[in-house]
């Protein structure tokens, strides 16, 4: 990913953050899918997407399946410049705080 | 993971949730062949004979649909074969392969021999099992590998 880093705090929630990176890799998923993903209950599962949908990051769609509705979820264009930005700037820090590799830290 | 994971830790969590995606699924065989079956039918009708030509091009995209539908259903998810960055180029290579054999059977039609659109419609099969294989195969790797 090429993307500007920026920290981003409505991404950076342990569960928001499986939730973009699960819908990263795909077009959509179904809200089953993903709590049965990242273990959450419902409830859980449904603040975080409604706080990501409040910020723009995902889209909710419900469709019918088998007389039941379904709820499918997708990241929005923003949500993906968002992940991306979100994750350079995650590996921009993990590169700053890597530890020295073995004998180079010291030189005596 | 804590509430306010540390950069190494938030990393740790996205490539696990990523390559959780990317563990091989394991989709009947059946899938494929009628995958193979129904591009078979995609290349071949439009060099079939009439009115072959008009029923098949319909069966195949509903079959298509439906395939989609049904994938849907099962897993959960979906993706396209054109949305991932790395994978879409198997779907390009194809599809460009597809139109050929398009060409192909329509040659057939137009100036013999009458069954070139039986060998298209065979070679669409093997192909489009081939590729869909390796299309999983690229978008699993470019789910596992999208952090380095």
């Amino acid at each position: 990913m090429s993307a500007v880093p920026v920290f981003d705090p409505v991404i950076h929630a342990p569960g928001r953050l499986q939730i973009c990176a699960i819908l990263s890799g795909l077009d959509d998923a179904e809200f089953a899918m993903i709590r049965d993903r990242i273990g959450v209950s419902d409830s859980v599962l449904s603040k975080h997407l409604k706080q990501l949908e409040e910020a723009g990051y995902v889209a909710l769609a419900k469709a019918p399946f088998d007389g039941r509705q379904r709820t499918w979820i997708s990241l929005t264009p923003a949500g993906r410049k968002a992940f991306a930005a979100h994750v350079a700037e995650l590996q921009r820090l993990a590169a700053m705080t890597a530890p020295a590799p073995m004998g180079q830290g010291f030189s005596g | 993971m804590t509430q306010d994971p540390n950069p190494h830790e938030a990393l740790a969590s996205i490539k696990a949730a990523r390559e959780g995606l990317a563990q091989p699924i394991d989709y009947p065989i059946g899938y494929d062949l009628l995958y193979g079956a129904i591009c078979g039918l995609l290349v071949a009708g439009p060099g079939a004979p009439q009115p072959w030509s008009f029923i098949l091009l319909p069966l195949a995209m509903a079959g298509l649909a439906l395939m989609v539908v049904s994938w849907r259903k099962t897993y959960g998810w979906w993706v396209g074969g054109y949305s991932p960055k790395r994978a879409r180029w198997v779907a390009f290579g194809l599809a460009a392969v597809f139109v050929g054999l398009i060409l192909l059977s329509l040659y057939g039609r137009g100036a013999g021999p009458d069954w070139l659109f039986l060998v298209a419609g065979g070679i669409g099969f093997a192909a489009a099992i081939a590729g869909s294989r390796l299309w999983m195969h690229v978008w699993r790797k470019e789910l596992a590998d999208g952090l380095k």
